[in-house]
């Protein structure tokens, strides 16, 4: 009782019009008495009778009281406890683990993957005191959401087919489109095509001569922009010119205006022989780790350089970058995100390419693009960030102030 | 003995009541001039039941093989004119006996009287006063005279006010001829027109016998207090009887008679008050003696 809503204390409102359909009348059951005009007059009673006529008019006023009571009152009443709400397609494993503290929780299977929306339109069916407990691949919302039943939310998430996305290639060289398309791998699964066909989303236009009219996509890239005089005024949008055309829309990269060394970007202003110098300590590194083969090891994966960078032959190139085969005789850089040092690591040529990078979290320990990739033994999420971005990479289980700590490194 | 008030109430025939009634009492209430029948021939006319026998013309009927009657001039000239007061307020029960109203006690006697007329060889008419109307049965004589009064008499049935001044006026065009009125009321309403015309032809030296009548619950001021009573005639307030107004009730009750009464004894009409639970023959010659004894009540 003390959780009902107050709204209901109003039901007794439903007797007024059940006490005003008592008609109050005069008395009418008087009796003729002829010598009454020797009586006093008397003033009539007034009595209410039960009066079983207009009864439906009865019923509907009543009916319009509990409906308004009912609408204020909310009248769906909570009868929902502890609920386990399982986001569909959530293997039984992980729910049985997840809910092992919730023993005689209902569980309850969500129509869809929006667990938040279901649950801000069914709240109300949970007692307040009710545990609630969301397990899957939920939908989440760009803002926190806010409930008035403590909602524990533990995610699971499923490994979804990559999209796939067809891409027409018009290009001298498919096999370097090809190779960045592979390296695209991932959430997209791009399929190149020799012709246009009507799954075509993205037209890739590497040739010198113009495509022919009947061509058409919904996007284009432009590789040589000589071929499409609509992109000489195009707009210019973080380094990339698009604009509409009869074709579709057409992307191209800024023109670019002379290539700078690379290596007074890189490298400190400390000379040639300086820069080389880090590249010949890098050599020797490499040499120390074994790999004879590779003279220059590092390619250039920064996204901004998009140009090889290694000298000589690259017998193990870089998938991501494709600019390990180069003949560029710019410094050789490191590709991790924040690294940007001249001095080469081992692990650079094999790092994924920026657009894949996973992230924060896994700059954090899990994927350094150094060599070594640290991990923890404990528990996950309390991973401490590689500190290793200069120095050769070292095991932490080696050092002796983080006994803890564990390297997967396979240099460890 | 007398027929009692209960014959009245369970009973729908009118000749059979009067015929118990009249079974104790004499002939006539005043001494008419008639010698006899056939002192002097006047007609003949067709056998009617309640013609004697012995007034039959047998030789005639060798003749004709039809009944007739021989009737002679009669020397009397006294009509009796019956009065009945046939509004709602006589439709006043009594409360000790069941379906005895005043309306059918005041018709008993009527029909007694026009019985004792009858006999008497006197013209008799009837007057009824109901719903603002006063229906005329002109005076006549006879057996059929009687059976038409009392027909008429049986299908009154009480409702209404008593007639205005006017129509009371109209439909007393009998008070040129000396005659006997024999009015029967509850004089609830005094005065009135009806007590107005009774007064006036009261001048005219027309014998008016009045006959107030009551019920015991009226007389004894026992009502039931339960419900809410109404007058018939003047309805729309409603009254309450109880204790407290018992003694209200009763002072203004005779207060009301005792100025009827007054009314009567100052212009010399014979009134008399009766019970409608009282013995109808007693109460019958209390009324015709009432010129005897002067007016009293019952």
């Amino acid at each position: 009782m003390s959780q009902m809503n107050a709204w209901w204390w109003a039901l007794p409102v439903v007797l007024l019009p059940i006490l005003w359909h008592r008609k109050k009348r005069a008395q009418t059951k008087t009796m003729p008495l002829a010598s009454a005009r020797f009586l006093p007059a008397a003033e009539p009673k007034q009595q209410r009778v039960w009066r079983w006529h207009d009864v439906i008019l009865l019923l509907l006023r009543c009916l319009l009281l509990v409906t308004l009571i009912a609408l204020l009152a909310d009248l769906v009443l909570a009868w929902r406890g502890d609920t386990v709400l399982v986001v569909p397609g959530t293997p039984q494993a992980v729910v049985d683990k997840e809910t092992a503290g919730l023993g005689r929780a209902q569980r309850l299977t969500l129509p869809d993957r929006d667990a938040i929306t279901w649950l801000h339109a069914h709240e109300r069916e949970f007692a307040p005191h009710a545990r609630l407990l969301v397990v899957g691949d939920a939908v989440m919302p760009a803002v926190l959401p806010r409930f008035r039943h403590a909602v524990q939310l533990r995610t699971a998430p499923t490994q979804t087919p990559p999209a796939e996305r067809h891409v027409a290639l018009f290009s001298e060289r498919p096999d370097a489109w090809r190779r960045l398309f592979a390296a695209a791998e991932g959430s997209w699964h791009i399929v190149v095509d020799a012709g246009p066909g009507p799954r075509t989303e993205v037209v890739v236009w590497d040739r010198a001569e113009a495509p022919p009219v009947s061509l058409r996509a919904p996007l284009w890239w432009v590789a040589n922009a000589d071929a499409f005089p609509e992109l000489a005024q195009a707009a210019t949008i973080d380094g990339m010119r698009w604009t509409d055309s009869p074709r579709g829309r057409l992307s191209a990269a800024r023109p670019r205006r002379r290539a700078r060394p690379v290596r007074r970007v890189a490298a400190p202003a400390r000379g040639r022989a300086a820069v080389h110098g880090a590249g010949a300590g890098a050599r020797a590194r490499c040499r120390r780790a074994g790999r004879t083969g590779v003279r220059r090891a590092a390619p250039l994966v920064e996204p901004r350089a998009r140009r090889a960078v290694c000298f000589g032959k690259d017998r193990d190139p870089c998938p991501a970058t494709l600019t390990s085969r180069g003949d560029c005789r710019a410094p050789p850089r490191c590709a991790g995100p924040r690294c940007g040092r001249s001095a080469p690591c081992r692990g650079c040529c094999c790092a994924p390419a920026p657009a894949f990078w996973p992230g924060p979290r896994s700059v954090r320990g899990t994927a350094c693009t150094c060599s070594a990739v640290w991990r923890t033994a404990g528990r996950t999420g309390s991973t401490a960030p590689c500190r290793r971005w200069k120095t050769v990479p070292r095991c932490w289980r080696r050092s002796p102030r983080r006994p803890s700590r564990v390297c997967s490194a396979s240099a460890c | 003995v007398f027929a009692s008030s209960a014959l009245i109430a369970h009973t729908t025939n009118l000749d059979l009541v009067v015929r118990h009634v009249l079974a104790g009492l004499g002939h006539g209430i005043h001494a008419g001039r008639e010698r006899g029948a056939g002192v002097e021939f006047s007609e003949y006319r067709a056998y009617a039941p309640g013609d004697e026998w012995r007034r039959v013309d047998w030789k005639l009927l060798a003749r004709a093989d039809r009944y007739y009657v021989r009737e002679a001039e009669r020397d009397s000239h006294v009509a009796v004119w019956l009065v009945l007061d046939a509004t709602a307020s006589m439709a006043e029960p009594s409360r000790s006996i069941d379906g005895l109203t005043k309306l059918q006690y005041a018709r008993v006697l009527l029909a007694c009287v026009a019985a004792i007329a009858q006999r008497q060889g006197d013209a008799f008419g009837l007057v009824v006063c109901r719903g603002e109307r006063a229906d005329f049965l002109p005076a006549a004589r006879g057996p059929r005279q009687l059976q038409r009064v009392l027909a008429r008499l049986n299908g009154v049935d009480a409702g209404g006010v008593l007639p205005g001044a006017d129509t009371l006026r109209a439909s007393l065009h009998f008070s040129r001829a000396p005659g006997v009125v024999c009015v029967a009321s509850d004089f609830l309403d005094w005065p009135s027109p009806l007590s107005d015309a009774l007064l006036r032809l009261r001048r005219m030296r027309h014998d008016v016998r009045a006959l107030c009548l009551h019920t015991q619950a009226e007389v004894d001021a026992a009502f039931d207090a339960a419900p809410a009573y109404r007058d018939p005639e003047h309805g729309g307030a409603v009254y309450r009887f109880g204790r407290d107004v018992r003694d209200a009730y009763v002072r203004s009750r005779a207060a009301h008679f005792d100025a009827v009464a007054r009314d009567c004894r100052r212009h010399d009409v014979p009134l008399v008050q009766a019970r409608i639970e009282q013995a109808p023959g007693e109460v019958l010659r209390a009324w015709l003696r009432a010129h005897l004894a002067g007016a009293r009540t019952a």
